[in-house]
């Protein structure tokens, strides 16, 4: 009885330090058939929103329904993506694409036939929604649906994006250690804050007002090969940014330019010793190169 | 209150005080992240009464009755583990005698690397829909078929998903046990599931998916306790000449196994399901230990697009109830599970005559027999663009849904003579007639339901939904006795936004029938009051015989991941979607509360 007791115990100490969590990993499906792994959801580092619901719940359909009828202004303003997961039973999963469909839902619809993402989740009764900032941690979590809930999921949505995505992080101020009033402010006197907390941006953050976006390895210009460059197309390894024209590989052949259309270096569809003969839009694989 | 009260309540209030304490937003350190989540929930009903049944015997005299659940999980990058604590001490009515107990019975830890997840501890699981193998949770029922041992998942290669399993499934709490009790039998089981378009680029660029499934699940078990006799003829006479009979004992199979093979194809907008499992001999107390082989063929088809959808389904299932303990009666130790084939109604007097599977039952009235069933349902949806003649200014939704459900065709057996025998002679196809007697013109229809809703917003305020259904239920079959219902019921749904706080819901409910306790009546007020109150009375009468009115007035407040009901009445069994939610509850009288809390 006392060992009983002792167990109960520290479960509800662990439980009173509890985080707020990143999603576990259930692999779920589509309504196409296609696999889905929970802990990979994203909304390309904005918030998305995360909805259960059943095709016999009252109120979860009702909340859909008002959630979809403001939807497109949701994405228009705040680009927040609603996924929906509908835990009916697997006799009655073929029931779920026939709901949306009638009810010309946009959402991003998953199927969890035996409950696994909701046991995981925690989700006890259902309608549920949670709130994912553009970190993947989940920031609310809401069961139950009243008539007009709706509204204060877009609040909250706003409120993530003014703090930067970030849920977590407020602007420090660089020169007091002292706070930003509300998320987002800039100190008085000083350049609004970054991300990261920085008026500078490090490697990777949102772009400073006035600055252009860094890139990866934390200079402005692209080195080779680094992604997202706002004005880079893919580098090449000779230090171009284009390919020279003309050519099918650059230089050293290391990566491949996209804008070539497959044409003699020369620039005529025929190589110059006449001896191969590129077709409009192939890649010439060995066009010689200097004939 | 006795102390042994005292101190159980005592500890409910401990694990209610520590859950309200502070939920601190920590950020662990990347790489190292152990995050905790986990869930409160907790029923309370204090009742005015002691809790009867229909013939007056006291069921519980208990003052307070409780159902509180809490689970705690562990996420890291390579381990989960958690636990959950069930205080069911104080049940509220309605559960099984079983039910009763407290304790953690849910525990388990996995390991994940890559491509593969090892769980060790209890888990559920369950194979393609769930004819041979689905174990799961459903508190409000009061089922945990949770299995305890060991599960294997594994994805080797793209398109390839692999699951293993080994354990002893849940039977409540056993003997006093605080960690549950677990039936002494073993399952056994595997499952493979290839996805067939993931190795064919044309099938991805056409946007077909296709699905192959594989599956199979063993029980062990030992000889039953005692052992099941049979009379029969010993093949002597006796010296006056008659047959001379002697008491025999069942040679009970210790392994019953199961298969399972489906197929399923996405193209489009098409959708189809094909999907077999049989079952080896498997007597037990639900088919009266006879030697009946069972099988199940499900069919689905549902063609979709926007604003349109049509949806056909079939099932046939015979014997297929699959225990991992074949003595038991009632609701718990189900290794499979086929829930019933008609539309899941929330209607209240929509779902006041639920239709619940018959997976097999002997019985010594040859009228109540039922070696399986056949059940067909079709639906078909249908959107009214807005600004069109029948759509209006913001369209109108409409939606037909038929189900029917009757017997298989099967000849009755007398009941002295069945434990040990091969049980009912039963036929897919009546014999000699051929297509005309697919539906089976001897069988007895178990369910019947067509109803036909209709969902339109009327101006920017108001919404209506109306639905009008026609239902058959067979109660003789799906409780015991009681003759078939038909009934006609009409319900009309209005929401009305007041002003962008206040929205008032209401519902009117009509049932028309001349058996049983006659018409039935029900209304119902929902006040949403943003950001977090809400109120909802309602009542269900017997405005036909009885005059009796179940009454409920319910306040809901919610703040962030807290949502607190209470309320007062008197519930009749049923589903209840009132308070934002829906769910199933049975039978009381008294003041409710429902606490729940996600983090």
């Amino acid at each position: 009885m006392k060992r009983n007791f002792l167990v109960m115990a520290v479960l509800f100490l662990l439980a009173t330090t509890a985080a707020f969590a990143q999603l576990p990993s259930v692999t779920l499906k589509s309504m196409d058939g296609k696999e889905v792994n929970t802990a990979t959801l994203n909304n390309g580092g904005k918030p998305f929103i995360i909805s259960f619901f059943a095709t016999w719940c009252k109120p979860c359909n009702r909340e859909l329904d008002a959630i979809n009828e403001v939807y497109p202004d949701w994405q228009e303003e705040t680009g927040v993506k609603v996924i929906a997961i509908s835990i009916d039973q697997a006799q009655n999963i073929n029931k779920v694409k026939p709901l949306v469909d009638g009810k010309g839902w946009e959402y991003e619809v998953l199927l969890d036939p035996n409950s696994d993402f909701r046991r995981a989740m925690g989700v006890n009764l259902i309608p549920h929604v949670f709130i994912i900032d553009g970190n993947g941690k989940i920031v609310e979590s809401r069961s139950g649906y009243t008539e007009g809930g709706e509204a204060h999921l877009i609040e909250k949505v706003r409120e993530i994006l003014a703090a930067g995505g970030n849920a977590d992080v407020k602007p420090a101020c660089k020169n007091k250690g002292g706070q930003c009033q509300g998320a987002g402010a800039a100190c008085p006197g000083e350049k609004p804050a970054c991300g990261n907390g920085q008026p500078e941006c490090k490697g990777g953050q949102p772009g400073c007002p006035g600055e252009k976006p860094a890139c990866k390895n934390g200079d402005r210009k692209c080195k080779d090969g680094q992604s997202g460059c706002p004005e880079g197309k893919p580098a090449c390894k000779n230090g171009d940014r284009k390919c020279k024209e003309g050519q099918c590989k650059c230089k050293d052949g290391e990566c491949k330019c996209e804008k070539c259309k497959g044409q003699c270096k020369n620039g005529e569809r025929q190589c110059k010793n006449g001896e191969r003969k590129c077709k409009e839009g192939q890649q010439c694989p060995e066009c010689p190169r200097n004939k | 209150m006795t102390m042994k009260h005292f101190k159980h309540t005592l500890a409910v209030a401990v694990m209610l005080t520590a859950s309200f304490a502070t939920v601190s937003a920590q950020e662990p350190e990347d790489g190292k992240k152990v995050t905790l989540t986990g869930s409160v929930q907790s029923d309370v009903l204090i009742p005015q009464e002691d809790i009867v049944d229909e013939q007056g015997n006291v069921l519980s005299d208990d003052p307070v009755m409780t159902n509180t659940y809490v689970e705690l999980h562990a996420h890291s990058r390579y381990v989960d583990a958690g636990a959950r604590l069930e205080f069911t001490e104080y049940p509220l009515p309605g559960f099984e005698k079983d039910f009763k107990g407290w304790g953690v019975p849910f525990y388990y830890i996995t390991g994940k690397y890559k491509w593969a997840e090892l769980t060790a501890g209890c888990y559920y699981e369950q194979f393609g829909s769930g004819l041979i193998l689905r174990t799961y949770e459903e508190r409000s029922l009061g089922v945990d078929g949770a299995l305890r041992g060991g599960r294997l998942a594994l994805k080797p290669y793209k398109g390839v998903n692999l699951k293993v399993i080994a354990g002893q499934q849940r039977n409540y709490w056993g003997d006093d046990k605080f960690f549950g009790g677990y039936n002494e039998s073993f399952v056994y089981g595997g499952d493979l599931e290839l996805n067939i378009d993931r190795w064919s680029k044309r099938m991805q660029q056409s946007g077909t998916y296709l699905t192959l499934g594989l599956s199979a699940v063993a029980k062990h078990e030992g000889n039953p306790e005692t052992p099941i006799l049979s009379t029969r003829p010993t093949g002597n006479l006796n010296p006056d000449g008659t047959p001379e009979t002697g008491v025999y004992s069942l040679n009970v199979p210790n392994n019953v196994t199961a298969f399972d093979v489906r197929a399923s194809l996405q193209k489009g907008n098409y959708n189809f399901l094909a999907e077999y499992a049989w079952k080896s001999q498997d007597p037990s107390a639900d088919n009266a230990y006879t030697f009946h082989r069972g099988n199940a063929l499900l069919l689905s088809g549902s063609y979709s697009k926007r604003g349109m959808s049509v949806l056909l389904q079939a099932k046939r299932s015979q014997n297929m109830g699959y225990r991992s303990a074949r003595a038991i009666n009632g609701a718990s130790s189900y290794l499979n599970h086929l829930p019933a084939f008609s539309m899941q109604h929330t209607y209240t007097l929509a779902a006041l005559y639920p239709y619940a599977t018959q997976y097999g039952r002997f019985s010594s009235n040859q009228a109540l027999q039922v070696p399986g069933e056949w059940a067909f349902q079709a639906e078909v949806g249908y959107n009214f663009k807005r600004k069109t003649p029948l759509g209006g200014k913001y369209g109108t939704n409409f939606k037909v849904n038929f189900s029917h459900i009757r017997s298989i065709d099967f000849a009755p057996v007398a009941q002295n003579e069945v434990v040990g025998t091969d049980g009912w002679k039963t036929q897919v196809f009546q014999s000699g007639n051929g297509f005309g007697q697919f539906f089976g013109a001897g069988g007895e229809t178990f369910y019947q339901d067509v109803n036909v809703q209709m969902e339109k917003k009327i101006t920017k305020d108001w919404k209506l939904n109306l639905m009008y259904m026609h239902q058959r239920y067979n109660k003789s079959i799906v409780e015991g006795e009681g003759g078939t219902i038909k009934s006609h019921i009409a319900i009309a749904e209005a929401k009305w936004n007041i002003n962008k706080k206040l929205t008032l819901r209401g519902e009117a409910q009509y049932l028309h029938t001349k058996q049983d306790e006659g018409d039935w009546c029900f209304g119902l007020l929902e006040l949403s009051v943003l950001p977090s109150l809400m109120f909802t009375v309602s009542d269900l009468w017997n405005c036909g015989e009885t005059n009796t009115h179940y009454y409920m007035a319910q306040a809901t407040y919610t703040h962030k991941a807290h949502r607190l009901q209470v309320g007062y009445g008197r519930t009749r069994a049923g589903y209840n979607c009132t308070g934002g939610v829906c769910r199933f509850v049975p039978e009381s009288k008294g003041v409710t509360l429902s606490y729940n809390f996600n983090f």
